[in-house]
């Protein structure tokens, strides 16, 4: 080999793609060309600096509430119309006519799919009697249903009973209106409407800022404020009842 | 008695001790928290190759969404014969492209970045340290040639692996790692 040898024979037996003849003669031509050489160690080092780059990178945001909503799109497309709209990169960049589009409809209004992935820690209640103690004439938790573990469930599974839960326990705190203290009752409800307006409003803002980590936390704390408000309550009724 | 009800900290020790393949496997029945947790483990590998890749964080984000949504989808197919993040690299590979051809923007964004300022300064946070004359030599290569030398030097993939990924021959990709070499230097020594 006389001429200086080819890029990308340089580059084949600087990996060691070549086979041994060839790699031999290439060893010969570097053993006797300096410009090769510094050719060979340019390139040594740029795929050194290559991989030596990081392979990791964080988004400036959590992508997993935005990810878990369309997983969900997936199971239910084809359900009841809503009026949230969820696109994809490659759906989102140029404007097509409505009616060509392919839409993913979803049958949960927004705020409730942007809380889908959250992991909802719902915590039972049943420990915080001081705010009734006094009124109830109780000395503490007698009723049945409470419990004071920490449970962790996922949005999905906490969901399909959370609405139903709270129904439940609305139901109790109705029928113990008339036992409760009605001072304590209006604190109760007071407390209710603002934890509501609170869920209200999140879910309003996350129409807006679906992929807020803050909003989610903010309405997941929210639903769970609400839950053990709830519980309290029920297990006050059934402390005097 | 049912089973004892784990804490937050407990159950994101629990999917962290457990392995890809067996999150894998776990995902596959349909289990959402163990794709979640594949995610948390694979996140930053596909959205560095998607901000390399398309050289715009915003779209690099969404497009991190479309492969792990795209990734849920097609679980079942996937039967081990490879790794799981070959496999997952593979449709994140497919995505980008595919958008780009779904555009018909490919040869308009080949030699240009859209924003190469705002891309430079997101690389710059998004990857505390690195090289900024190689990533900028990097986001200058064309489409092709870029995903080829992303993925042969800087996540070490084999030759054949980049062509079963992309679809292509084993030719035509030595061919572009070639050409990708050979412009990065130019670019450097420029």
């Amino acid at each position: 080999m006389t001429r200086h040898i080819d890029d990308s024979l340089l580059q084949d037996f600087r990996e060691g793609l070549l086979d041994p003849k060839d790699a031999g003669e290439v060893r010969e031509h570097l053993d006797a060309c300096a410009q090769c050489r510094e050719e060979l160690a340019i390139l040594t080092e740029l795929l050194g600096d290559l991989g030596d780059l990081p392979v990791e990178a964080q988004p400036s945001r959590d992508l997993w509430p935005q990810i878990a909503w369309r997983m969900d799109g997936v199971k239910t497309q084809g359900s009841a119309p809503s009026d949230v709209e969820i696109t994809g990169a490659a759906e989102s960049r140029e404007p097509r006519p409505v009616q060509s589009r392919t839409r993913r409809r979803f049958s949960l209004p927004a705020w409730q799919l942007a809380a889908a992935s959250i992991a909802l820690m719902v915590i039972s209640g049943g420990t915080v009697w001081a705010f009734l103690s006094g009124k109830t004439g109780t000395g503490g938790p007698t009723g049945p249903v409470l419990q004071s573990s920490a449970q962790l469930v996922s949005w999905e599974e906490a969901y399909g009973g959370y609405d139903q839960a709270v129904a439940d326990l609305e139901s109790v705190l109705e029928r113990g209106r008339e036992v409760l203290d009605p001072e304590t009752v209006q604190v109760l409800e007071e407390n209710l409407r603002a934890i509501d307006e609170a869920i209200q409003e999140a879910g309003d803002a996350l129409i807006q800022d679906p992929a807020s980590t803050v909003l989610q936390r903010f309405l997941a704390d929210n639903f769970r404020k609400k839950m053990d408000l709830l519980r309290q309550a029920a297990g006050a009724v059934y402390a005097i009842t | 008695m049912g089973a004892v009800p784990l804490a937050r900290a407990e159950m994101a020790e629990f999917w962290e001790g457990l392995s890809t393949g067996a999150l894998v496997e776990r995902a596959q029945t349909g289990d959402s928290r163990a794709f979640e947790a594949l995610y948390r483990r694979l996140v930053g590998r596909i959205y560095a190759l998607c901000l390399r890749m398309a050289r715009d964080a915003q779209r690099a984000e969404e497009l991190t969404q479309d492969v792990f949504v795209r990734a849920w989808e097609r679980l079942g197919s996937f039967r081990g014969e490879s790794q799981f993040t070959t496999w997952l690299h593979r449709l994140a590979v497919n995505v980008v492209l595919q958008e780009g051809r779904t555009k018909g923007r490919r040869e308009a964004r080949e030699e240009s970045v859209a924003d190469p300022g705002e891309y430079m300064g997101r690389v710059r946070e998004e990857f505390p340290g690195t090289r900024m004359d190689l990533e900028r030599a990097i986001a200058s290569l064309p489409e092709g040639a870029r995903a080829v030398l992303i993925l042969r030097d800087i996540y070490g993939y084999k030759y054949d692996e980049i062509a079963t990924m992309q679809g292509v021959a084993l030719g035509t990709i030595k061919a572009q790692i070639h050409r990708a070499r050979k412009m990065m230097r130019e670019k450097l020594n420029s």
